[in-house]
């Protein structure tokens, strides 16, 4: 049995930090989609294979961060295994927030170091625009260094299956889709209200931050009470519950 | 610019200066020589998959079609690959659950479904250069990677028809991806092979000013025959090999020599065509034209050595060709024990497992990693390294070939002695030298306008300034409160200056209203990291020798100035050419560092060349390093490096078959589960990965890492 709570929260989560990925991935889905945009349904095409391409990255990744955790989790040498993924899922989460918050910027090295390569793959492709394009560049895009996807790993890790992880990522993905699809139809409009997205990046980074700080607590052993399987889970809700890895 | 045809060029025997394709199967990327390779007229050739989509992306084939095309067959295959392997990772994970038996049929054959393509699109090419290597009677990665592949496919095609047994696409598909990568981050850091031989053919003139009977007619080069006469204009290139008739002229050489200090020619000396004519106007007598001149004969020294280089199967090859005879041998082994003991469906089975295990997922990113870390960092420091294959190489040369002019020095002059006359103040001599000067693009005269401004000398007015060709330069300068004649130049155009010469120096005499004033000696400096760079190479225990094209006395002074460094003096292009190879056969690897026309068939007949930003275009064509900024210690920093990169993927690269060879014990067994297939993919990847980021930050030892 499947618990939908982690990837709906993940979902959610994603949805609400949204204002930054209009800023990260949204050039990409402009590039792609502004220019042939006399057809409303060609552009809506475009733009799911894209996030198909993304979110096909996303979820190979959290299928992986999922098996690692499981491989983790099930090892009888690692008997903290579930409360370090617990505390890394939370630290992740607080990350990203600050990020958003604009305190820490989040994954310069790694960008600048994968930017020329990424820049030459996806280069001739939006200039070409060969059948299947988008997909192609949302499988690059899927792979840039983000610390919304970051928290989503780290909370795959701890779902305790590459199933779980994968459709954590699935979610995650599913989050950005709304602000990434609007921004596509109706164009750079929305990324120009510079103030309202800052706005509402701010509150996100702050709603991150608040999950992440309860994550650490839960890895951490306090409020124990509160651990059991009505709470409303946050991305890494279950390697703190105890039965979580039995499945 | 169209590279179509295959970078292969030649001078035409027939006289033209016209370069023509010749049909050497060189990769279109790196030119590299492609093994057993049949080149086909209009098509590039690529000497791997990687080159081919970086030679495309990097906008060296023309035309977008082409980029794009092999972009997407990779991305989609790609898009698939990742798909299966998520998928199986899913199965993976999801052991062991009752519910889960019934879907698994059908995610079964999605993965067969998904794989099969994916097969296609990001194998062919593997398929392709595998075979090619087989005709040429080579084992590498390539055999090892399809046989992989190949028989992880079989395997797993059979049990899903079946219904049964183990799937092992998500291990075929990871090695395909992973090889993929790494052959595009080794052809990445390797930088497009230009054709700068082309570009020195366009220098020559098209057209030259042939004199017939007094008479002087525009002609095609082609029409000129040895004998004829040309006449050269100032700023003009010398379109033919001769001899000076009449007129006189500083000639710059720098193209050929790399010595920046022009030489004055006058009748009776030799010039060569490429050459280019500063300030006097010559009378040349054919001698050779085309294919014979030096430049040509050069061009084409070029060509011969790089198409005669000896390859050097990368790492990952040389372990690859050992392995594979090894596996087969194990496999057949497998294949007959199996079949006695359990029929021959077991046999076939078990065999097939042995291969698929034999090939590290990470033997694809192995070196290429560790060498695009290292090239990244050399990058960083201004040490632009063409392939991975030279770290290999440079870490095992065991001699250094330098040359003198511009390599161990600057290639420009500066201000070693000045003489004065009796009476004369050297403020007065620089004052007046610098004056005249100023008005000179001689870099001799910069030298001398160098050295007033470091002394602090204010600059005076000079009225009726004239340069005679090939002489010196005159005019009226402001001395002792009156305008007066000022010459500087050489013995002959200044009255009463001494004669005497000495090796490896150039002399600037000055007079005033016909009174010798006094001399200024200028000599090539010295690199200022030469000494240095030296030393460490010395301190490597690698043997350090100087090749040079200078007067052997010049050059004996020059290197009694190095202690510890042997020098030859006197040497012509190929005599270079020769010392390198002679060195390349005793098994040493030799280095060639070196900057001008005359060095790149050294440069590029060695093992490694190495040239600096200040090279001529052809020796930063054939050399596999550039160093920026001139800095030589940076050469032994790059040793180091070097030698730190192989270590780095000889770690990678037994951890990447450590892994493989347990699940080898497994799969002789029997008892091979797609699972280690995963993990050990998985593990020795990652390792790799992380083994390799470490270059990036290892302190390397003897050379300051600022410079």
């Amino acid at each position: 049995v499947i618990d939908h709570s982690t990837w709906l929260t993940a979902a959610a989560l994603t949805f609400a930090a949204s204002a930054h990925c209009v800023g990260m991935c949204g050039g990409f889905a402009l590039a792609l989609a502004a220019p042939s945009r006399p057809r409303v349904w060609r552009a809506l095409a475009g733009h799911l294979a894209l996030q198909l391409g993304k979110g096909t990255s996303y979820a190979f990744l959290g299928a992986l961060a999922g098996a690692f955790g499981a491989a983790l989790l099930a090892s009888p040498t690692f008997v903290w295994g579930a409360r370090a993924l617990a505390l890394l899922c939370g630290l992740a989460l607080v990350a990203a927030g600050l990020t958003l918050l604009g305190l820490r910027r989040g994954g310069d090295a790694v960008a600048a170091r994968l930017a020329p390569h990424l820049a030459r793959v996806t280069g001739p492709l939006l200039q070409a625009r060969p059948r299947g394009a988008a997909l192609v560049v949302g499988m690059v895009m899927g792979f840039l260094p983000c610390p919304l996807v970051y928290a989503g790993l780290a909370g795959a890790a701890a779902s305790g299956s590459a199933a779980a992880g994968a459709l954590l990522l699935v979610g995650v993905a599913l989050g950005t889709v709304p602000a990434l699809l609007a921004l596509a139809l109706f164009g750079g409009a929305l990324r120009e209200r510079e103030s309202a997205r800052r706005l509402m990046a701010r509150a996100a980074g702050a709603l991150l931050i608040a999950v992440g700080v309860i994550t650490l607590a839960r890895g951490l052993g306090l409020h124990a009470g509160h651990a059991g399987h009505g709470a409303p889970a946050p991305a890494a809700g279950r390697p703190a519950d105890p039965h979580a890895h039995h499945h | 610019m169209t590279t179509a045809a295959a970078p292969y060029v030649s001078y035409d025997t027939a006289g033209s200066a016209a370069f023509h394709a010749a049909p050497l199967p060189l990769c279109a990327h790196c030119g590299l020589l492609v093994a057993g390779a049949r080149p086909r007229a209009g098509e590039a050739l690529y000497c791997c998959t990687g080159c081919a989509l970086a030679h495309r992306l990097t906008g060296g084939a023309s035309g977008h079609g082409q980029a794009t095309g092999m972009l997407m067959a990779v991305g989609i295959g790609a898009f698939l690959a990742m798909n299966v392997m998520m998928l199986s990772f899913v199965l993976y994970s999801g052991r062991g659950e009752a519910d889960r038996a019934a879907g698994e049929a059908w995610v079964r054959w999605a993965l067969l479904a998904l794989a099969t393509p994916a097969l296609v699109l990001l194998g062919g090419p593997f398929v392709a250069r595998g075979a090619r290597r087989l005709r040429a009677r080579q084992l590498d990665t390539d055999v090892l990677i399809v046989l992989g592949v190949g028989a992880a496919y079989a395997l797993s095609a059979s049990s899903v028809l079946r219904g049964t047994g183990p799937l092992y696409l998500d291990t075929a598909m990871g090695i395909l991806l992973f090889v993929t990568l790494g052959r595009y981050l080794e052809a990445a850091s390797r930088a497009r092979a230009t054709d700068a031989l082309a570009a020195l053919a366009s220098r020559l003139p098209s057209e030259a000013c042939r004199v017939r009977d007094g008479v002087e007619e525009r002609v095609r080069l082609e029409a000129l025959a040895a004998g004829d006469r040309v006449r050269v204009r100032p700023g003009e290139r010398l379109p033919v090999d001769g001899v000076v008739l009449a007129g006189e002229a500083a000639v710059s050489e720098a193209e050929i020599t790399g010595e920046s200090v022009p030489v004055t020619k006058r009748p009776g000396d030799a010039v060569s065509a490429c050459t280019l004519s500063l300030d006097g106007s010559l009378l040349v007598e054919t001698r050779r034209t085309g294919a014979a001149t030096t430049v040509a004969r050069i061009a084409r020294l070029v060509e011969e050595a790089r198409a005669g280089r000896a390859p050097l199967g990368s790492l990952g090859d040389r372990v690859a060709a050992a392995f594979v005879p090894l596996v087969l041998a194990l496999a057949l082994v497998t294949c007959v024990w199996w079949t006695l003991r359990a029929g021959a469906g077991a046999g076939v089975m078990n065999a097939l497992s042995v291969l698929l295990i034999a090939c590290p997922c990470a033997i694809g990113i192995a070196t290429p990693l560790a060498a695009s870390v290292a090239s990244g960092r050399a990058a960083l420091h201004g040490v632009l390294v063409r392939s991975g294959e030279t770290f290999e190489r440079l870490a095992r040369a065991r001699r250094f070939f330098l040359d003198k002019t511009g390599t161990l020095t600057c290639g420009t002059p500066e201000l070693v002695r000045l003489e004065n006359a009796p009476g004369v103040d050297e403020r007065e001599l620089l004052a007046v030298a610098a004056a005249l000067e100023a008005h000179s693009e001689h870099p001799l005269a910069a030298a001398v306008r160098d050295a007033a401004e470091a002394r602090g000398i204010a600059t005076r007015e000079v009225t009726g300034f004239r340069a005679v060709a090939g002489r010196g330069v005159v005019g009226r300068v402001e001395s002792g409160g009156a305008p007066r004649e000022a010459r500087a130049g050489s013995a002959a155009f200044v009255a009463g200056a001494p004669a005497t010469a000495e090796p490896g120096t150039s002399r600037v005499h000055v007079s005033l209203d016909g009174a010798w004033l006094g001399t200024l000696t200028l000599r090539d400096r010295v690199r200022p990291s030469a000494l240095a760079a030296v030393r460490a190479l010395g301190r490597r225990g690698v043997e350090v020798e100087l090749l040079s094209g200078d007067q052997p006395e010049a050059v004996a002074t020059f290197a009694a100035a190095l202690p510890g460094l042997r020098a030859t003096g006197a040497l012509l292009p190929e005599e270079k050419l020769r010392c390198v190879e002679a060195s390349a056969a005793r098994g040493e690897l030799p280095v060639m560092v070196g900057d001008g026309i005359n060095d790149a068939p050294a440069l590029s007949g060695a093992a490694v060349g190495v040239t600096l930003e200040s090279g001529t275009d052809l020796a930063r064509e054939v050399a596999d390093v550039t160093i920026l900024g001139g800095d030589l210690r940076r050469l032994p920093w790059l040793v180091a490096l070097a030698c730190a990169t192989l270590r780095t993927a000889r770690f990678n690269l037994f951890w990447a078959f450590a892994y493989n060879v347990i699940g080898l014990g497994l799969a002789v067994q029997g008892r091979l589960h797609p699972l280690f297939g995963a993990v050990a993919m998985v593990a020795s990847s990652l390792l790799v990965v992380l083994h390799s980021q470490h270059l990036a930050r290892l302190t390397l030892p003897a050379v300051s890492e600022s410079a």
